[in-house]
C-alpha cells in the first residue's frame, strides 16, 4: 500500500453513494457524533494533502463490518480503514493502545525469528497431542492473555486445554506447536503490515512444515487472520466449525438459559453463524437470542487493543444489558477478546447489580459438559 | 516576636515532635548541642520498622519544613521567665563548616590529619554524619587553640604541622609555617621556642615534643629535595601601595614577605653589608649557617621585595621615604650596646659582645680580618649574646673564656641548652660577681686583669629576678686581656618627627604598632629592646595587618587585641593511653670537634622527626593545619567562626535525653521527652499544642505562576566542584543542553545547592525570560517529597530553588542527577558518563517541553473548620477528647463506632445513632481489636489503638489530629493524577487500586467517569500504571512526556 489513491481504488471508496447508511448502522457513530465511516471516505477522496492521515478519527473505527455489510456500492470501508492506517502508520501516526501497549509489544517481539520460546508448559498430562497429524491446533495468545486478564476472570490457558480434551474427545491427537507466534492480526488491522508480515512468514513456514491438512483454532480472530490473511495451503476452521461438524458425539448434559454473542471476525467476517449455535443447542441449553444477533450483531467495543475508552465501555455495557434484557443466565461467545472486553464492562463495581450475567467461551462450555458426562460415569 | 516552641536535643522524638507541631501551625526552633541531629548518644534503631533511613527522611523532613528552624552546634544556657514566655540563653559553638555551603564530598576527611581513637576505629578531627544523623554538613571537633600555637609570638599553627609531619607531609607542613611566618629553616635553629614549655606532653607526661626541631627538618628537608625554599608567590600590583621597610632584620623582613605576598611592592633599606639584621650579625655561623639565612631571604627577594644594603636610612631619606611611599615601616633593631660604666671600660681590649660578633660575622661574609682576642678573655653579661660572646671568643684562640655574671645561673636569660654547650665547650663560669674596675698595663695601656666584688642575692626587682647585693670586701681579682661586656643593647636610631620612650626605644600602639605618624609603623627590638627572633617576627606580622588596613583607608584596631588568647579554661584532649616514647635527642658534633664555625647541632633523621611529631597529644583535636581549607572546593570551612550567645522567647519547651538535666523554672513547666519512641513523642507535643493552640498559623496559601507562553527551558550543569567536572566534561554538556529544542540558555554552575547557585538560575531566568528549568545536579526527583536516598544537599538546593521567586512545584524544575548517575557511576569511563548525562539532560528538557495541561492549573485548596468527631467506647478516647478540648477543637464525644463513616479530612459524614454527623476529623476509639480490625483507613480518619497505655495513645492521637488541622487549610499535592475523559471507561480499576480513596467513579454531565479528589491523590500514579486504556496520567510524568523522554535518550 504506497498512496491514499491506491487504497481508494482497490477498496472501491470511488463508489461511495454518499448515502449514509454506513454511518447509520456504526456503533461508534451512535455515541461519537463527530465519526462517520461516510465522513471519512468522502474526507478522504476530496483531501489532495493526506490531512486524513493525521486525522485521530481513523483510528476509532472497530472494523466489525457492520458498515460494509450494508453498503450499497460495496465499498470495502474496514479494508479501506487499514489501508489508511498503514499509511498512517507511514506518516508516524499510531492509535492510543490500551495497556500501556503491552500487548503491542509481545506481538512484536514474537516477530523476531531469534526468539525461542517454551510455549506447551500448560498442556497437562492427560491431554494428548502428536508430533505429527492430519490436525494442528494454533492456541493463538490464549496464556499471554490468561497472564494480563487472569485478574478479571478471563479465561486462558483453560479455553487451550479444553480444545485439547475436546479434540482427544473425538479421537484427534494435534499438533500443538512449541514456538507458534501471534497470528498478527492486531497489527495487521492497526496498520503495522510490516511485523505482520514476519509474524505471518514465521507461522507459515513452521504451519506447513507439520505436513497437517486441517488447522483449529479456537479464536475467532486467528481464525480470519489464517483463512483470509494466509496462504497456508490446508483447511483452517474455528472450533465451533469442527463441533458442529461433529455435533453428534457433544454430550447432552447441561441445562439453563444462555445468549449468543457473535464475534465480528467469526460472523461478518467469515460468515459462521449457525455452527455455534448448533452446538449450544447440542449440549442441552435453552438460547436466548439478543436483539442484535447474527450479522446485526454488535461488536464487543474494541479492536485490536487500540482506542479504548468511554465508547467502547458504552457499547460493552449496551451489549450486555441486551444480554440480560433477552433473560440469558450466560452470554456465549467465541473470541476470547470478546470476553475480556465484557469481563472488564463486568468488573465495573458500579454495574454488578444492574448486568448479573455470566460470560463463556464456547469451548470451555463444551468441554464443561464433557466433565458432567464423565463424572457421572 | 511569633510564639511559638523550643524544642531541646535533636533525638527522633524531637523531630516527631517538631514535625507534629510545625504541621499543626505552630513555629518551632529545634536546637541539638552536637553538628548533628539524630547522632546524640541515643541508640540508633538499626533493625526493625524504623531503620535508619527512615529516620533520615524524618529528619529531612524537619530541616524541609517552613515552620521549623533547625540550630545545630547550639545549647541552652539558662531558662529564664516562665510557660508562655519564657526566655532562653543559648550559646552556638562554631561548626567551623558552613551549612549552606559543603557538600559533603569528604576530600576534607582524606587530608585531616589527626585521627583520634574513638571505640575502637579512630576518627578524624573534621568528620561528618554517621548513622544517617543529619545535616550531612562536615564539622570540626576543635577543643580550642593548642598551647604551643597560643605561646608562639608568631601564631605558628604548630599542632598543625607537627601532625602534618607525623603523617610525613613535609612540604605541606613548611607551607603550613610559611602561612605565619618566613624564616622557618632561621627559626629551626634559633628560635627560644616558648611552645615547647607550654606542651603539654611536658607539662602532663613526659617531655615536650621537640617542636623547634622539627621546624628545622622540614625546612631541612626541602633544601635538600629542591635545593632551595620554594615560597608561592603573588603578583605584585603597584596599584595596591608602596611600603618602605627600613632595616633588614626578622621584623622588616616579615613585614616585606607578607607584604609582597599580598601583591604590595616593598623597598627595604639596610645599613648593613648584609641582610638579616642580628640574625646575620649577632648569631655565630655554628649556630646559624649563613647559607641557612641567605637562602631565606633570597627566596623573599623572589617574592618581588627589592633589598638595598649599604643603605642607611639618614634624615634626607627619611624625608623623602616620607613623600615616595605610602606606608613606612621601622625595623632597625636594638645594636647599641649598653657601656658597663667602670672606670677604664674605654680601654684597648674592651669590646661590647655584640660588636665583637658583628665583627667577626662580617668578617666572614667581607673576608676581612676577625678581630683578634687575647689568652684570658672575659666575657660580662648572662644573656645569650655572652654566651656566644665567650664560645666565638674560644674559637678566635683564647686560651681561657671566662663568664662573668652577677646573679647566680638561674636568673641567667641565656637559653639553658646555650650555657650547657657553652660549659662542654670549657666556658668558665664565675657566678655572683660584678665587675668594678678595669686593671691596665699603665706602660702599653692594655688591660691585665679585671677587678670584681662577690654578690649576694636580695630581694626580686622588676624582671622578678633576686637583685643582686655587693658583699663587703670581697674583692678579687682575675686575669683578663680582653673584656667583652655583654649587657644588653639599645635603638641607637631616631628619626625625625617619631617619638620615642624613656629607654630610647620607638613608641608605638601596642595593638597596632602604629607610631605617632599615622603611616609609618615600627616593631621587633626598635621597639621591644633586644628580644627574640619569633618575637620580632611576630610584630611584623602585627605591623602587616595594620598597614594593609592602612592602604585600605579600613579600621586599624577593629577585633584587634594586644592580649594573648586565653586559653585558661579549654578543657583539651588528652589521649587516654598516650604514645610511650622519649622525645628525641638532637645529634651534635661532639664538644672536643668544635674548634671552627661549621653548625655544631646536626638535625633530625626523616625516622626521627616523624616518630617525634606521633608524639604529640593533638590538645585542640583539630590541629588547624589548614589542610582542609586548601582541599574545600566550596570553600565551606572557616576556621575564624566564633561562639554566639543570644536570647530567644518561647512560649513552651520540650526538653529531650540529648540536652542534659531540665534546668529549673520559675513558673510553669518544662515538658520533658524522654526515648526515641514516636508515639511519646506524638503525646508531648499534644500538651505543647495545647499551650500555643491561640498561636497557630493558617497554612499560606501556594504561590500559582500561570502558563502563558511557550517552554522556554534554561539548562543548568553543576560541577559540584570537581567532584562531577573532574569526569564529565561540562562544557560538552552546556553545549548539547543549548542545542535541544526549546532550550533558550544553558550554563554551568558550580555548586547548584550552594545559595549562589540558586541567585544564578534566578537572574538567569529574568535575563532570558525562561519558564522552565533543566538543572543536572545530584537531585534525583522533581517531587515535593525526601525519601530513603535523599541528601541534606539536595533538600537545601531545592530550598534555595523555592527561595527564588518561584514556586518549584508550580514551575517544576526537571532535576537530573549527573553526580551519582554519571560522574560516579562511570567514573572509569568519562566518555560513557558524559554521553549517558547528555542523553539524560535531553531527556528532561524533552519532559519539561511537554508540560501537562493539569500542572498549569492552581493547587486546589480547601479550608477545615476544627470540628472532631470522638466516637468508639476506648478509653483512650476521653483522654483524647481533652486533649482536643484542650487545643480549642469543637469535638463531639459519642460512646459507639459510627455505623458509617463516609467522606474524609474536611468533609466526613458519619451516621451515628440514626443521625448524621457532620465533621472534619473523625477519632475512632475501638474498645478491643475485633472492633479495631473493622476500621478501614482513610486521610482525616485517626484510630486510637486499643493495644497499649490509653493515656498515651489519647494523647498521641489528639497531636496527629492537631496536625491534619491545626493549620486550617489543607492544599493539595502539585502531581495528582489526572482523568483524560475522552479515554476514561469508568470500569473503576482506579478506584480499586488507590489506597488513599482519591479517585472514585462518579459522574460528569450524566456520563460516568473516574474523578479525582486532589487533596487527597498522593500522586503516586498506581491508578495510572493501572488503567487499562491509559485515561490516567500520572502528574509528574505522562506517556507522552514519557514517551518523549525516551525518544529523547535512544536520539542522543
Amino acid at each position: 500500500m504506497e498512496t491514499i489513491e491506491q487504497a481508494i481504488k482497490e477498496n472501491r471508496a470511488y463508489y461511495c453513494l454518499d448515502c449514509g447508511k454506513c454511518t447509520s448502522v456504526c456503533p461508534i457513530s451512535w455515541r461519537e457524533p463527530l465519526f462517520s465511516p461516510r465522513t471519512m471516505v468522502e474526507a478522504t477522496k476530496l483531501d489532495t494533502n493526506g490531512a486524513v492521515l493525521h486525522d485521530g478519527r481513523l483510528w476509532m473505527c472497530l472494523t466489525c463490518d457492520r458498515c460494509t455489510q450494508i453498503c450499497p456500492s460495496d465499498v470495502h470501508f474496514i479494508d479501506f480503514v487499514r489501508d489508511m492506517r498503514i499509511l498512517a502508520r507511514g506518516a508516524s501516526e499510531e492509535g492510543h493502545c490500551s495497556h500501556g501497549a503491552t500487548i503491542q509489544t509481545w506481538m512484536r517481539m514474537m516477530a523476531d525469528p531469534s526468539l525461542k520460546q517454551n510455549r506447551l508448559d500448560w498442556l497437562t498430562d492427560d491431554l494428548i497431542t502428536a508430533e505429527e497429524s492430519d490436525t494442528v491446533y494454533f492456541v493463538g495468545c490464549l496464556p499471554h492473555y490468561e497472564a494480563l486478564f487472569g485478574k478479571i476472570g478471563a479465561q486462558g490457558v483453560e479455553i487451550a486445554q479444553s480444545a485439547v480434551r475436546i479434540l482427544n474427545h473425538l479421537g484427534i491427537e494435534p499438533i500443538v506447536l512449541a514456538d507458534e507466534r501471534c497470528c498478527g492480526h492486531d497489527l495487521y488491522w492497526e496498520g503495522e503490515s510490516d511485523t505482520f508480515r514476519q509474524l505471518a512468514a514465521l507461522n507459515t513456514e513452521m504451519l506447513r512444515a507439520t505436513g497437517a491438512k486441517r488447522l483449529v483454532t479456537t479464536c475467532a480472530e486467528c481464525a480470519r487472520t489464517l483463512k483470509m490473511d494466509y496462504d497456508l495451503g490446508m483447511e483452517v476452521m474455528h472450533m465451533s466449525q469442527l463441533l458442529a461438524q461433529n455435533e453428534s458425539q457433544l454430550p447432552n448434559s447441561i441445562s439453563g438459559k444462555v445468549t449468543y454473542h457473535d464475534p465480528c471476525r467469526l460472523g461478518r467476517h467469515l460468515g459462521v453463524y449457525e455452527q455455534p449455535r448448533q452446538v449450544i443447542a447440542a449440549l442441552g441449553l435453552e438460547m436466548a437470542e439478543m436483539a442484535h444477533n447474527r450479522g446485526r450483531a454488535v461488536c464487543c467495543g474494541t479492536s485490536a487493543w487500540t482506542h479504548c475508552g468511554p465508547t467502547a465501555k458504552s457499547i460493552q455495557v449496551e451489549r450486555l444489558r441486551e444480554a440480560c434484557a433477552a433473560g440469558a443466565e450466560t452470554l456465549v461467545t467465541t473470541c476470547v477478546k470478546c470476553q475480556i472486553h465484557f469481563r472488564c464492562a463486568l468488573d465495573d463495581p458500579h454495574l454488578h447489580d444492574e448486568l448479573n450475567i455470566e460470560i463463556k467461551d464456547l469451548t470451555t462450555l463444551v468441554a464443561e459438559a464433557m466433565e458432567v458426562v464423565s463424572a457421572n460415569g | 516576636m511569633k510564639k511559638g516552641a523550643l524544642i531541646v536535643g535533636g533525638t527522633l522524638a524531637a523531630v516527631e515532635a517538631a514535625l507534629d507541631l510545625a504541621q499543626s501551625g505552630i513555629t518551632v526552633t529545634l536546637v541539638e548541642q552536637s553538628p548533628f541531629l539524630g547522632n546524640v548518644g541515643l541508640d540508633w534503631p538499626q533493625d526493625g520498622d524504623r531503620g535508619e533511613h527512615e529516620g533520615t527522611a524524618r529528619l529531612l523532613e524537619a530541616v524541609k519544613h517552613p515552620r521549623i528552624t533547625l540550630m545545630t552546634n547550639t545549647q541552652v544556657i539558662a531558662v529564664h521567665g516562665r510557660k508562655g514566655s519564657f526566655h532562653v540563653e543559648v550559646e552556638r559553638t562554631p561548626r567551623f563548616v558552613d551549612l549552606a555551603k559543603c557538600t559533603a564530598c569528604g576530600d576534607c576527611v582524606d587530608v585531616c590529619p589527626i585521627a583520634i581513637p574513638d571505640n575502637g576505629r579512630t576518627r578524624k578531627a573534621i568528620r561528618g554524619a554517621v548513622h544517617g544523623a543529619v545535616p550531612d554538613i562536615f564539622a570540626i571537633e576543635k577543643r580550642g587553640v593548642a598551647p604551643c600555637k597560643a605561646t608562639c609570638p608568631g601564631g605558628i599553627h604548630v599542632q598543625g604541622y607537627v601532625a602534618l609531619i607525623a603523617e610525613g607531609r613535609f612540604q605541606e607542613a613548611l607551607d603550613l609555617i610559611r602561612e605565619d611566618i618566613p624564616l622557618a629553616g632561621v627559626l629551626g635553629r634559633v628560635c627560644y621556642h616558648p611552645c615547647e614549655d607550654a606542651c603539654r606532653r611536658g607539662t602532663e607526661v613526659d617531655q615536650p615534643v621537640s617542636i623547634c626541631a622539627l621546624k628545622r627538618f622540614v625546612s631541612d628537608y626541602e633544601v635538600e629535595h629542591h635545593g632551595r625554599p620554594v615560597v608561592e608567590s603573588a603578583r605584585i600590583d603597584p596599584e595596591l601601595g608602596r611600603v618602605a621597610v627600613v632595616g633588614a632584620g626578622p621584623a622588616g623582613l616579615t613585614v616585606a614577605y607578607f607584604l609582597a605576598r599580598r601583591g604590595i611592592a616593598c623597598q627595604v633599606f639596610e645599613a648593613l653589608p648584609v641582610a638579616g639584621g642580628m640574625l646575620a650579625v649577632g648569631i655565630p655561623d655554628y649556630r646559624l649557617p649563613p647559607q641557612v639565612l641567605q637562602r631565606e631571604i633570597a627566596a623573599i627577594e623572589e617574592l618581588g621585595v627589592t633589598l638595598h644594603l649599604n643603605h642607611p636610612v639618614d634624615a634626607e631619606d627619611w624625608s623623602r621615604l616620607q613623600r615616595e611611599y605610602d606606608a613606612i615601616f621601622v625595623g632597625v633593631g636594638a645594636h647599641q650596646p649598653r657601656r658597663l660604666s667602670i672606670p677604664g671600660d674605654d680601654l684597648e681590649g674592651v669590646l661590647p659582645g655584640v660588636d665583637f660578633l658583628r665583627d667577626v660575622n662580617l668578617a666572614g661574609i667581607k673576608g676581612a680580618k676577625p678581630p683578634a682576642v687575647g689568652e684570658n678573655v672575659v666575657v660580662i653579661g648572662g644573656g645569650n649574646t655572652a654566651i656566644d660572646s665567650a664560645m666565638v671568643a674560644q674559637r678566635q684562640g683564647a686560651q681561657q673564656v671566662t663568664i662573668l655574671y652577677r646573679r647566680s645561673r638561674s636568673e641567667m636569660l641565656a637559653n639553658p641548652w646555650e650555657i650547657e654547650e657553652a660549659e662542654e665547650e670549657g666556658v668558665r663560669f664565675h657566678f655572683l660577681a660584678s665587675p668594678l674596675r678595669v686593671i691596665s698595663d699603665h706602660d702599653h695601656g692594655r688591660i691585665v686583669a679585671l677587678e670584681c666584688i662577690r654578690n649576694a642575692l636580695g630581694e626580686p626587682d622588676q624582671s622578678g629576678r633576686r637583685r643582686p647585693v655587693p658583699i663587703e670586701g670581697s674583692e678579687f681579682t682575675i686575669p683578663c686581656d680582653t673584656l667583652l661586656p655583654a649587657i644588653g643593647q639599645t635603638v641607637s636610631c631616631a628619626f625625625e618627627g617619631l617619638d620615642l620612650d624613656r629607654w630610647g626605644s620607638f613608641r608605638v600602639d601596642p595593638v597596632t604598632l602604629q607610631t605617632n605618624l599615622p603611616n609609618v609603623f615600627a616593631g621587633g627590638d626598635a621597639v621591644i629592646g633586644p628580644a627574640s627572633v619569633i618575637e620580632s617576627i611576630g610584630d611584623g606580622r602585627r605591623a602587616v595587618e595594620s598597614i594593609i588596613r592602612y592602604l585600605r583607608g579600613g579600621d586599624l584596631t577593629q577585633g584587634r587585641t594586644a592580649e594573648r588568647t586565653d586559653i585558661s579554661s579549654i578543657d583539651y584532649y588528652t589521649p587516654t593511653e598516650p604514645l610511650v616514647r622519649a622525645r628525641v635527642q638532637m645529634p651534635h658534633i661532639p664538644p672536643e670537634e668544635r674548634r671552627g664555625y661549621e653548625e655544631v647541632a646536626l638535625g633530625l633523621t626523616q625516622q626521627q622527626a616523624i616518630a617525634e611529631a606521633e608524639r604529640c597529644l593533638s590538645c585542640g583535636v583539630c590541629s588547624e593545619c589548614l589542610a582542609c581549607v586548601y582541599v574545600c572546593d566550596p570553600a565551606a570551612i572557616d576556621h575564624d567562626q566564633k561562639a554566639e550567645r543570644w536570647v530567644m522567647d518561647a512560649s513552651a519547651i520540650i526538653w529531650t535525653d540529648a540536652a542534659g538535666p531540665t534546668p529549673p523554672v520559675t513558673r510553669g513547666n518544662i515538658y520533658e521527652l524522654h526515648g526515641d519512641d514516636p508515639l511519646v513523642a506524638s503525646a508531648v507535643a499534644a500538651q505543647a499544642m495545647a499551650d500555643l493552640a491561640a498561636f497557630r498559623q493558617k497554612r499560606p496559601l501556594p504561590r500559582w505562576v500561570p502558563f502563558d507562553s511557550d517552554p522556554r527551558i534554561g539548562v543548568f550543569v553543576c560541577r559540584c566542584g570537581d567532584r562531577i567536572g573532574e569526569v564529565l566534561d561540562i562544557d560538552a554538556l552546556v553545549e548539547a543542553g543549548s542545542a535541544r529544542p526549546g532550550v533558550f540558555h544553558s550554563q554551568d554552575l558550580p555548586f547548584a545547592c550552594q545559595p549562589d547557585g540558586a541567585t544564578t538560575i534566578k537572574k538567569a531566568m529574568a535575563d532570558h525570560n525562561l519558564n522552565q528549568v533543566v538543572l543536572a545536579a545530584c537531585s534525583c526527583c522533581s517531587l515535593d517529597q525526601v525519601c530513603e536516598s535523599c541528601t541534606y544537599q539536595r533538600v537545601r538546593c531545592k530550598s534555595n530553588l523555592l527561595s527564588v521567586p518561584f514556586d518549584l512545584m508550580n514551575l517544576p524544575a526537571e532535576f537530573v542527577n549527573i553526580r551519582e548517575q554519571c560522574a560516579w557511576a562511570h567514573r572509569d569511563d568519562p566518555a560513557l558518563g558524559t554521553a549517558k548525562a547528555k542523553r539524560l539532560i535531553a531527556a528532561a528538557v524533552a519532559k519539561v517541553g511537554l508540560l501537562h495541561p493539569a500542572l498549569r492549573a492552581p493547587r486546589k485548596v480547601a479550608d477545615l473548620d476544627g470540628r472532631v468527631l470522638v466516637a468508639g467506647g476506648g478509653e483512650a478516647a476521653a483522654i483524647c477528647a481533652n486533649a482536643l478540648r484542650a487545643q480549642n477543637f469543637a469535638v463531639t464525644r459519642s460512646p459507639q463506632l459510627p455505623s458509617a463513616v463516609n467522606g474524609s479530612l474536611g468533609r466526613f459524614s458519619v451516621a451515628q445513632n440514626g443521625a448524621i454527623i457532620e465533621t472534619s476529623v473523625v477519632v475512632l476509639a475501638p474498645t478491643d481489636e475485633g472492633e479495631s480490625a473493622q476500621i478501614a483507613p482513610r486521610s482525616g480518619l485517626f484510630v486510637c489503638s486499643p493495644i497499649g497505655d490509653a493515656e498515651l495513645t489519647g494523647a498521641a492521637v489528639a497531636a496527629k489530629v492537631g496536625a491534619a488541622l491545626g493549620s486550617g487549610r489543607v492544599v493539595a499535592r502539585h502531581n495528582v493524577a489526572y482523568v483524560d475523559p475522552s479515554r476514561c471507561r469508568a470500569c473503576g480499576t482506579c478506584e480499586k487500586v488507590c489506597e488513599h480513596l482519591a479517585i472514585q467513579v462518579g459522574e460528569v454531565d450524566g456520563h460516568p467517569i473516574a474523578l479525582v479528589e486532589p487533596l487527597l491523590c498522593q500522586g503516586c500514579g498506581v491508578c495510572a500504571a493501572r488503567c487499562p486504556s491509559g485515561a490516567i496520567a500520572a502528574g509528574y510524568s505522562t506517556d507522552k512526556q514519557i514517551e518523549a523522554m525516551l525518544e529523547a535518550i535512544l536520539g542522543e
